[in-house]
């Protein structure tokens, strides 16, 4: 862990219409090492997700400046050194577990050998599927695949949105340990937004906690439990302590259920 | 599955008792099935078979002798009397359709791949692609026909008879894995062709298969018209001297072979497309529609207004532009201006007006009436459908089959029928606008969600209450799209009827003009013609987007 994973330095970012602009990121500096795991935690239209839409050069930002291994976004995502899953699996129905995840290298024109795709279907648990369609798994047999194919090319930069935001408590702290044992095998510096509160503490090094409207950094945490974490950790009350002092940090910057009402700080739909 | 296995030791025995249930329980449910769909094959035979039976007798008892309907047995009897007639009229029409469906398809195809990866392109030019389909074949046919030779003027009839359909099809097809996929796709690196290979191209195959499937009957009907003037074989020669020589078994039996003609290469590309691609139950395809950003109604207005004003720029252009290109004559090809200065400046300009204003009257007449009769009946007909089950199990079947019917055979048997009065071309308006409301309306009523029917029946919602607040305004966006594409196809019809029939109309206009020799009428007719199929259309999709605000929000966002 030497060197620097990613910067953003005053980011911020406006939405302007016609009727009005909206301001979506308000002076947003962060900076974390490389090989680390940070967690941005908060409420919907908080402006988190822009940031990794932002990090991973689909979306232009109105001012400051952004860093991936001190190069640009665009440089990382065209020299294919980006790993991205997001809350809707995004697997093409009509390609097999196996052809979803070789798809990646089949776009970077690198591809990617046999083995390395087996031994990722392996890892995720899906050994007897490869065959399978998409339309033949359930939810978290489709995020699995989603995951897989987002570390299948070695990236150096793990982006993930809401990654297990649709599947149920249970499925997802499953996936959660995957997720780590899995992340843990890469030196990727790693990216979670989330919106849960123990995901985030569970699986971050640091979290990093925002409020919407503008959106806005109101806390940042430093988890130092010891990795691999294991399923008892959520029981303990170190681990109670960190998710109160989150939820107080969340709760700190205006506590309204209006988060969706009135001002149109949205994240743009169909991410 | 391995939960039973994994239990205390005695659960041998269970375990065994399980299977034994599980396997009674599937093969009864598979026995179910199978009966269900027996016994869906079973009515849909009967049905037909009583039909066919009560044909003939009502043939046999009076229809023939009125001169209008021949019996089954009839129809076969003109078959087989003079084989190689039928075979040899049906292998020309085959011909010239299967080369315009391939063209047009072809053509339709790399248009929307060119659409969709440059949006530049497309709010340009897909005006003039809807113009296109706006363009009513009575009014191309002649003008083709003074173009090309006679075959090349058919294969280009059957080309533009297929091609939008499968344009806008494609173009929704394309664009329906846009979203994450093609998020994912960038933040690979990928460029746009990427996408187009890995997500779009795959996703976009259903609809183009579809697009194949519906333009087999399309190119048939281009094939069949194009027949019409100065073709030597071919089924739509067939129909002109059955017609003529009121010859009724050799008008049905040109009906069923064309029916037939059209109704085969459907099924096939059916069963191709259920086979190559069964994944594409689950590709959404509601998501494709995008809206920008919404703007101040006056801002709204002036794109609008700046949209039809390059639109007739721009299709004034490719007027041009085709007399250009294809060296017309003066004497056949004219130019926007000479039709301005014969509708408006000429000496004689306030004569030619009135006749083709008043046949325009007429026309929208039949094509009106007919269209809103369509509409109507084929809500009701989906809606009674819905409140007694059995009717649909029993009509649907012979719905799907009456479908496929190409118009162009359906115009003479209904004016056999109905005579040459104005209610044999208002009934050949609203079949054409009711069987796809029909099928729009039925689609979009199994569209409402499973929920909401629970959510009903909580409150112990009468089956009334339950259409009425739910499943209707559910089945808004299909009516109304059915609605849109059935606009131009009613002005079609209606004037086809005109052509071959009534003596009166555009229709009607368009044959005597080019009888005359009269090149300038034709133009004019052709293009106020499309006008008004463009103005018709728009109109319907104005009151789409109006109702859709209202009742479909989350289809604009």
């Amino acid at each position: 862990m030497n060197g620097t994973g990613f910067t953003l330095t005053n980011l911020t970012k406006v939405y302007s219409s016609n009727k009005r602009d909206v301001l979506a990121l308000d002076d947003i500096s962060i900076a974390v090492p490389q090989g680390s795991f940070t967690a941005l935690l908060g409420p919907s239209g908080c402006g988190k997700s822009t940031i990794l839409r932002i990090l991973a050069d689909l979306e232009p930002y109105s001012s400051g400046s952004v860093t991936i291994h001190d190069e640009t976004p665009e440089n990382i995502r065209k020299a294919h050194r980006l790993g991205l899953a997001l809350q809707d699996p995004s697997l093409l129905p009509w390609r097999s577990v196996r052809d979803n995840i070789r798809l990646p290298g089949q776009v970077m024109r690198a591809p990617i050998p046999k083995k390395r795709v087996d031994e990722l279907i392996r890892l995720v648990g899906l050994d007897g599927f490869a065959d399978a369609k998409p339309a033949q798994l359930s939810g978290g047999m489709r995020q699995r695949v989603a995951i897989a194919r987002a570390i299948v090319a070695e990236p150096e930069i793990l982006l993930l949105d809401e990654p297990f935001g649709a599947l149920d408590e249970i499925t997802r702290q499953r996936m959660n340990e995957e997720l780590q044992k899995l992340w843990s095998a890469t030196s990727a510096t790693a990216l979670l937004v989330t919106h849960s509160i123990a995901e985030a503490a569970f699986l971050a090094d640091r979290v990093i906690v925002m409020s919407p409207r503008p959106g806005r950094i109101v806390g940042d945490v430093m988890v130092d439990f010891a990795r691999p974490r294991r399923r008892e950790l959520l029981s303990s009350g170190e681990f109670h302590a960190l998710c109160d002092e989150l939820s107080a940090l969340l709760h700190s910057g205006g506590d309204d259920d209006l988060v969706s009402d009135g001002e149109l700080i949205t994240e743009p739909a169909g991410v | 599955m391995t939960a039973a296995t994994q239990h205390a030791p005695n659960s041998q025995t269970r375990t065994a008792a399980q299977a034994s249930t599980i396997a009674a329980a599937r093969s009864q449910a598979r026995s179910e099935a199978r009966r269900s769909t027996m016994n869906g094959w079973l009515t849909t035979l009967l049905v037909s078979l009583l039909l066919i039976a009560i044909w003939e007798v009502a043939a046999d008892l009076a229809l023939t002798r009125l001169g209008v309907m021949a019996s089954p047995s009839a129809i076969i009897q003109s078959i087989a009397a003079n084989p190689s007639l039928y075979f040899n009229a049906v292998s020309a029409t085959a011909w010239v359709a299967m080369r315009g469906w391939f063209y047009g398809n072809l053509a339709a195809i790399f248009v929307a791949v060119v659409f969709v990866q440059l949006r530049a392109f497309e709010s340009l030019f897909l005006r003039l692609a809807l113009a296109l389909f706006c363009l009513p074949l009575v009014a191309v046919n002649p003008l083709l026909q003074v173009t090309f030779d006679s075959d090349t003027a058919k294969v280009v009839l059957a080309a533009l008879s297929v091609f939008f359909v499968t344009l806008v099809g494609t173009m929704l097809g394309l664009r329906s894995a846009d979203g994450s996929p093609m998020t994912m796709v960038k933040a690979w690196g990928g460029r746009s062709l990427d996408s187009l290979w890995f997500v779009r191209l795959p996703s976009g195959i259903p609809a183009i298969l579809t697009g194949l499937q519906i333009g087999a009957a399309a190119a048939t009907l281009g094939a069949i018209f194009g027949e019409f003037i100065g073709a030597k074989a071919g089924i739509g020669v067939l129909l002109i001297n059955g017609l003529m020589s009121l010859d009724l078994g050799r008008v049905w039996a040109v009906a069923v072979l064309a029916t037939l003609m059209a109704a085969i290469p459907y099924g096939l590309f059916g069963l191709l497309r259920r086979w190559l691609t069964p994944w594409s139950a689950g590709i959404s395809s509601a998501a494709a529609v995008s809206s920008g950003p919404r703007r101040s109604f006056a801002a709204r207005s002036g794109r609008a207004f700046a949209y039809t004003v390059g639109s007739i720029v721009v299709i004034l252009l490719a007027w041009y532009a085709y007399l250009a290109v294809f060296h017309l004559t003066p004497f056949v090809g004219k130019t926007p201006v000479d039709v301005f200065t014969y509708l408006v400046t000429s000496p004689t300009a306030a004569a030619k007006r009135s006749v083709i204003f008043e046949a325009l009257g007429v026309t929208l007449v039949h094509s009106g009436i007919g269209y809103i009769a369509g509409l109507v009946i084929g809500v009701a007909t989906a809606v009674a459908f819905v409140l007694f089950p059995v009717s649909e199990r029993v009509f649907t079947p012979l719905a799907v089959a009456l479908r496929s019917v190409p118009i162009i055979v359906l115009t003479p048997v209904l004016i056999l029928a109905l005579g040459r009065g104005l209610w044999g071309v208002v009934a050949i308006a609203a079949i054409v606008t009711f069987f796809p409301t029909l099928a729009n309306t039925q689609a979009g009523l199994k569209r409402v969600p499973a929920d909401a029917f629970t959510l009903m029946r909580s409150y112990d919602s009468s089956r009334m209450s339950t259409l009425w607040r739910l499943q209707l305004p559910y089945t808004l966006p299909s009516i109304f799209a059915s609605a849109r594409i059935a606009a131009p196809t009613a002005v079609l019809a209606s004037t086809l009827a005109e052509w071959l029939a009534t003596g009166d109309g555009l229709g009607h206009v368009i044959v005597n003009s080019r009888a005359h020799a009269d090149y300038t009428g034709l133009w004019a007719a052709a293009a106020i013609l499309t006008a008004v199929s463009l103005i018709f259309y728009s109109l319907v999709s104005w009151a789409e987007r109006v109702v859709l605000a209202r009742y479909a929000p989350s289809y604009n966002s």
